[in-house]
């Protein structure tokens, strides 16, 4: 984390073997512009030099200790980065519309505002729900099964049926 | 009267006050001191072995706190250099950003005054640092703090946790036994009375924390938490963030097939069984076949709502 702080104030490019979601070793070059902390985990948010793209790493999937490349003051951040909203970056924000069972899905519940649309079921809130991760966001909808319905967008709802037609098939 | 142990904020506040109070003190007693500060002699000795070991950075014994109080009369020897204006470097200035982002998180939100304060200093290191750097402390620092209090002293503690497994959030006695780390992810194991038995806390998760006066007797602890759930599955896609999920050891699987099989387990089967559900798409059960039926009937249940006409 010390090199890649003084990496990021010297605006020098670094590299580094991370790991990939298929668990391969991946060599990453990037030009680094910030690090923070989300979930209990740092991040290392910085320019990837073959992506073509603003990329995060979480700090603890790299292996080994980061190189420093090149000459100090080698990159400006890109104007459109900012750490605050992460704009700039792959994931833009959706919104989903689910059904949440009365106070059941407590942490889905904590990030939800009500629906302006009227619930006429009862034993259920209809609630909206900011997500910006679409698989991470399936994944905690499924956690909470059948106490968690998603309504919209069609392609999530869909997603999540064909998972669960599956899980059916496997172990009905 | 036996004056209270002060709490960890009150004794950084403390220590950042005592430097330039023994600078325009110089020679003053350890006791007058210490009423000074209105705190036990004891303390006060521990905050000056505390003082000893903190200086500027560099850390060299020249940047050291130079500090005599041997002879019962407390003085700084290197009060010049200590005082000399230092410029910090940008390195500095994030992790002070940094450390400030998590200060913010442990101060009351009504200190309107403290935090207008925080504002305002990480405005002006922002300035002159760019917004590198930002830390959304997930442990309110202040529940830690109780913990190791009553870790300290012996004592119970009541907590409000919210149990992501049980979906519910409840308040439990618990008796305080160390904290820990499991996977990057702080804990605290305890006896819980309500359960009686051990069980593992993320300190994320605590909502409220509060000392009680004495500890209850760990008594009739069962063995029910030492039961071991296990399952046998095959990861089929998205390999780093399941095993992440599973508690896997993630190292790169070199020269093996895309499919893998591994055995996971947890002393709830109800987290095997969430698990499951969440990574439908991902992992498949191979054993024991009631596990892959409960989850099948979990799917199931799920699905008859999805079709339900009025949850279209």
């Amino acid at each position: 984390m010390q090199i890649a702080i003084s990496a990021i104030t010297a605006r020098q490019r670094i590299s580094f073997r991370y790991l990939s979601e298929e668990l391969k070793e991946q060599e990453r070059r990037i030009d680094p512009y910030a690090i923070t902390s989300r979930y209990g985990h740092w991040y290392l948010f910085g320019f990837d030099t073959e992506k073509k793209g603003i990329r995060s790493f979480r700090l603890d999937r790299l292996s080994g200790d980061i190189a420093l490349e090149g000459k100090v003051g080698a990159f400006e951040v890109a104007s459109e980065f900012d750490l605050s909203s992460q704009t700039g970056t792959a994931e833009e924000v959706s919104t989903a519309v689910l059904r949440l069972r009365a106070g059941r899905a407590l942490a889905l519940r904590s990030r939800a505002i009500p629906s302006a649309k009227k619930s006429s079921i009862s034993g259920w809130d209809l609630v909206e729900i900011k997500f910006r991760d679409r698989e991470r966001f399936i994944e905690e909808v499924l956690w909470y099964s059948d106490d968690a319905i998603v309504i919209e967008p069609p392609d999530l709802r869909g997603e999540i049926i064909s998972r669960l037609e599956l899980g059916v098939e496997r172990y009905g | 009267m036996v004056k209270q142990q002060s709490t960890p904020i009150a004794k950084t506040a403390r220590l950042l006050d005592l430097v330039p109070f023994i600078t325009t003190h110089q020679g003053i007693s350890v006791k007058d001191l210490a009423n000074e500060f209105d705190v036990s002699t004891d303390e006060l000795l521990d905050d000056l072995n505390t003082l000893w070991m903190c200086g500027l950075p560099g850390y060299t014994p020249l940047e050291l706190i130079d500090l005599s109080f041997e002879s019962g009369y407390v003085s700084i020897r290197n009060a010049e250099i200590l005082q000399k204006v230092r410029l910090l470097t940008k390195e500095e200035l994030v992790v002070i950003a940094i450390g400030l982002d998590f200060l913010r998180e442990s101060i009351d939100q009504d200190r309107d005054d403290l935090l207008s304060a925080l504002d305002s200093l990480q405005k002006r290191i922002k300035s002159l640092i760019g917004d590198i750097a930002q830390a959304s402390p997930t442990v309110d620092s202040a529940h830690r703090a109780i913990i190791l209090r009553a870790l300290k002293e012996r004592k119970d503690i009541e907590i409000e946790y919210h149990s992501l497994i049980r979906d519910e959030v409840a308040s439990r006695r618990v008796t305080p036994i160390e904290l820990g780390e499991d996977k990057g992810i702080e804990v605290l194991l305890a006896y819980c009375n309500k359960a009686s038995g051990f069980r593992t806390f993320r300190l994320d998760n605590v909502r409220k924390a509060a000392l009680l006066e004495a500890s209850a007797q760990i008594a009739n602890a069962t063995n029910e938490a030492n039961s071991l759930f296990t399952a046998k599955c095959r990861i089929n896609s998205r390999l780093r963030t399941t095993y992440e999920r599973f508690r896997i050891e993630t190292s790169p699987l070199a020269h093996r097939d895309k499919d893998s099989v591994i055995e996971v387990s947890s002393f709830s089967q109800d987290w095997l069984i969430r698990n499951f559900m969440s990574t439908l798409g991902n992992a498949e059960i191979l054993e024991p076949s009631d596990l892959a039926k409960i989850v099948g009937r979990k799917a199931k249940a799920t699905l008859d709502l999805y079709r339900n006409e009025n949850f279209a």
